[in-house]
Parts: C-alpha cells; structure tokens; sequence
C-alpha cells in the first residue's frame, strides 16, 4: 500500500465519519450519475410515449390493440381520446392504429443513430500551420 | 447565281485552253455565258453597256462581323439560402485567441430539515460551479487578381466579388454552428442520454409532444426540477412541410379535450443537415431559455463580423528618381507582378469536449434520428 493510498483511504474515512454526523462539504457538480436517464425500450421510455403493454388475460374491450413488430410484446394507448382530437375526421380505430405503430416504433426500434453521413466533430487540428509547413 | 454563272466560264474556259481550242472559239463560249449571264439576272441584251458580275452582299456572308450580336453583360447570380441560426446559440465575447472560462452554478441548496425542541440544524453543502471553456479561432480565405484581368473587366464582372467573400463568411459559420449538433459527438452523447434527450420517431405531432414532455421533465445538477420548454424544432429542409403541418393542425392528439393546437414551435430550417427521406433528422431546442446554454458561439471583442481586407500596393507614383512620390489606384496591384489581393477573415469558436461535443448545456437540445415511421 502506497503512501498516497492510505491518505485517500483515510481521507475519505474521515469524511464518511463527518458525514454521518451531518457534516457535509462542498463538492463537485454531479458528472458520473444521471439521474433523469431513460433508457430506451425501458418501462420509464414504454410510460414517456404513453403506452399500455398488454398482459395475458387484460380485458383490453374497447381498446385497440397492435402488436410489437420487434417483439412478441402487444400494446394499447393510455390515453385513447388523443386519437379522437388528433384525427377528428377519421375513423378512431384507424387513427388509433396509427399511433400505436408511432408510439411501438420508437419504443422498441433500438436507440437512435446519428446519420451515416454525419461529420465529425470540427476540431483545431494543424490549423496553426503555414502553407510551407502543410505543404501547399 | 451569277458567282456560280462566272465560275462555269472560267472552268470552260480553262478546258478549252488545256484542249488547245483556237482564241475564236474561247471568245465564243464567253460571249454565251455572258449572255446566259445577262438574261438570268435580268439585265438587258440590248444595252449591256456598264453591267459587270458583281456579288450582292447577304447577311449569310458576314458570319462574324454583323451576324454576331455583341453585347456583353453579366446576369444576377443565385440568392443563398440562409440558416437562421441566432436563437439557438448563446453569444459570447472573448478578450483574445486564450481559452476563456465560464462558471455556472446549475444547482441550488439543500432542502431544508426539521429541527425537533432545541435542535440544532445542520450544515448544509454548495455544489461547485460547473466549468466550461471555448475560444476563437481565425477563418480567413486569400484571392489573388492579376491586374490584367480587372483592367479588362469592361462587365463589373468582379464587382460583387467582395459581396461574395462576405456571404462566403457567413455560409461558413452557418456550417460550423450546424455542426454543433450535426457532428457524431454531440449526437452520441444526446443519444447516451436516454430518452429525454434522443429519439429515432420521425416528425410528427406525437413526437414534438413526447419531446415536449421530455423537455418538462428537465432537472438541474442536484435533480430538482428546472423550467425547460422546447421552443425550436430545427430540421432537414425536406421537413418543412411536415413542420407546415403540424403546426396548421387545429387539434392535437395529447389533450384530452378538442382544444385549439398547442403544439406550438417556431420552425427553423437548417439546410447544412444531412439525411436521405424519409429519414430526415431533426432536433428540438429551448434555445436561450431560463439560464440554459445549450451551445455558445465565441466571437473576439472588436471583431464582431468578417472583414474583407485588401493588401495596399506598395508602389507610388513619381516624376524623379529621388522626388517625392504619391500613392497609385489601388488595380496597380503590388510592385512585382502587378497582382491585387483581397482577403475575408472573421474569427470564431465555440465550446469543445471529446465527451458533450459542442454541447455547453445537454439540457437545451434533443435529438432525433428521423428513422422511426
């Protein structure tokens, strides 16, 4: 055990010790822990879409239902009336249908891509160079 | 006709030499094509006196010196379609080309706690400040003219060459601040972020709602809840009918009442994304909302905008070797070879991390893919 060690272990005992008597410092802001993370094709992102899923023996009369094209999993809306403001002059079923498969889409389609295309973030490389040095 | 008339006689007349024919009979067939001559252009036997084959002059002749109008003008070139970039970046001002830096308390204080009889309340903690830097880089491109050529443009052709240079100045940063939130980078840390920050939905009222939710449930350093809004939706330009669309729609299908549509943004279209339809990315932004920066633009104090510069000529005028001398227009160009030469340069930078990207701030953007149907 090194030197440096020990004082880190100690330093960090003795503020664990300050800790549990209510003694806290100041420390960084947060980096490492996101607390607001949803994952995707989680629970969290199933209920920030507004989805339902659909278990064995759920008496989903009166919903529409649709199912998962990447899973076996089924789906109904949580809020049903949307469909009918969204799409006044269609039938609500239909309408229904075409939400679900938006809403399915973006649950359980995998995490977004950038563009194959996208460039590279721009960074100051050589930019400090002469012609001559660039050879131009 | 009586070109073709005169070279008939000359070739028969020829023949008739190469043949040896006597002076009377060369005579002879002169005189019939002559006649021949004078009865198809109308001119009178009987007074042949002062006719000669002679050629009238037709515009068919003249295929360079009257048949080409010349007239020299140069016509208006393209308008450029501009990205209105402004509300999404946060302006700054740095001193010099050094690294600058910036601190931002994104936290409050502890909750406060009960206190029984006689209690005494405990020491409560202040986050650090979060620490952000960025700096200005030069932006310059150099033109060489000969003096030839701008002595010879009779046109104006090189008129509006230095209008050209300051669009050339605009477009470029309109290209940089694109990439802020077009590079890989910033769209695998948005990504990496989870489903408030990225999604894969194409553009539609649904997505602009869930983004809308994702925004409103914002938090700051110490997860306390903040007030975060999407106020942009900035896209490929192949989705600005899609945007037309949502945002003409009456009713919206997130309310559980038929209220009037409140999915409102301001649309901004940025013609630098890149994607193939119909998987067009596009992104939502608070732009300069509630302490947020979401992405900052550095410009150097003094150098607000491009500068389009033009090297004096280092030659003067004079009458005497050793007399004094006076300054030359400036088409003389330099003393060597005669050229003239400009340049446009500005100075700009922004905020870099291998980790954010050229986010200052995750909390004011939100990405999508556009692969979702």
């Amino acid at each position: 055990m090194t030197k440096q060690t020990l004082q880190q272990q100690i330093a960090n005992g003795v503020r664990e010790q300050l800790a549990a008597m209510g003694f806290t410092m100041a420390t960084d802001a947060p980096s490492g822990a996101q607390t607001d993370h949803i994952a995707f094709g989680s629970d969290k992102h199933r209920q920030l879409v507004g989805l339902v899923k659909v278990e064995e023996g759920d008496d989903v009369s009166g919903y529409t239902t649709f199912p998962s094209p990447y899973s076996d999993n089924v789906y109904r809306l949580e809020d049903e009336l949307g469909v009918v403001n969204l799409y006044p002059g269609v039938d609500p079923d239909k309408a229904a249908v075409l939400m679900l498969r938006q809403k399915i889409n973006v649950l359980e389609g995998g995490i977004p891509e950038p563009p194959a295309n996208a460039p590279s973030m721009w960074t100051p490389v050589a930019t400090n160079m002469t012609l001559l040095q660039r050879g131009i | 006709m009586r070109k073709i008339l005169y070279t008939l006689s000359r070739i028969r007349q020829e023949q008739l030499a190469e043949l040896k024919a006597p002076q009377s009979k060369l005579s002879e067939v002169a005189e019939k094509f002559d006649w021949m001559d004078k009865q198809m252009s109308g001119i009178s036997w009987s007074n042949p006196n002062n006719e000669r084959l002679t050629e009238v002059m037709t515009s068919g002749d003249f295929t360079y010196a009257i048949m080409e109008f010349v007239q020299r003008k140069t016509l208006p070139g393209y308008q450029r379609k501009r990205f209105n970039f402004e509300p999404l970046v946060k302006p700054d001002t740095v001193p010099n080309f050094l690294p600058v830096t910036r601190y931002q308390n994104r936290c409050g204080v502890d909750d406060l706690e009960y206190i029984g009889e006689k209690g005494q309340s405990r020491p409560g903690s202040v986050q650090d400040g979060t620490k952000k830097q960025w700096q200005v880089w030069r932006w310059e491109k150099q033109y060489d003219f000969s003096h030839e050529a701008l002595f010879n443009d009779d046109i104006g052709y090189f008129e509006d060459v230095a209008m050209k240079m300051g669009e050339s100045a605009r477009r470029t940063l309109e290209k940089y601040v694109s990439r802020f939130w077009t590079n890989a980078t910033t769209i695998a840390r948005l990504v990496a972020l989870g489903a408030l920050y990225s999604t894969t939905g194409r553009l539609t009222t649904a997505r602009v709602s869930t983004a809308r939710m994702a925004y409103n449930q914002r938090t700051d350093a110490c997860s306390e809840p903040i007030n975060a809004s999407l106020v942009y939706v900035v896209g490929h330009s192949g989705l600005a009918d899609t945007a037309a669309q949502i945002l003409n729609s009456t009713q919206v299908a997130e309310l559980a009442t038929n209220a009037v549509n409140v999915v409102s943004f301001t649309w901004i279209e940025d013609p630098y994304i890149v994607g193939t339809a119909p998987n067009l990315p596009w992104y939502a932004f608070t732009g300069m909302q509630n302490g947020i920066v979401p992405y900052v633009l550095a410009r150097q104090q003094g150098r607000p905008g491009p500068l389009i510069l033009r090297k004096r000529s280092d030659m003067e005028s004079v009458t005497s070797m050793l007399g004094g001398g006076s300054p030359v227009a400036p088409v003389m160009g330099d003393f060597e070879t005669g050229n003239v030469v400009l340049k446009v340069a500005d100075v700009w930078g922004t905020h870099i991390d291998g980790t954010e990207g050229n986010m200052v701030d995750n909390r004011g953007s939100y990405y999508s893919s556009g692969t979702a149907p």
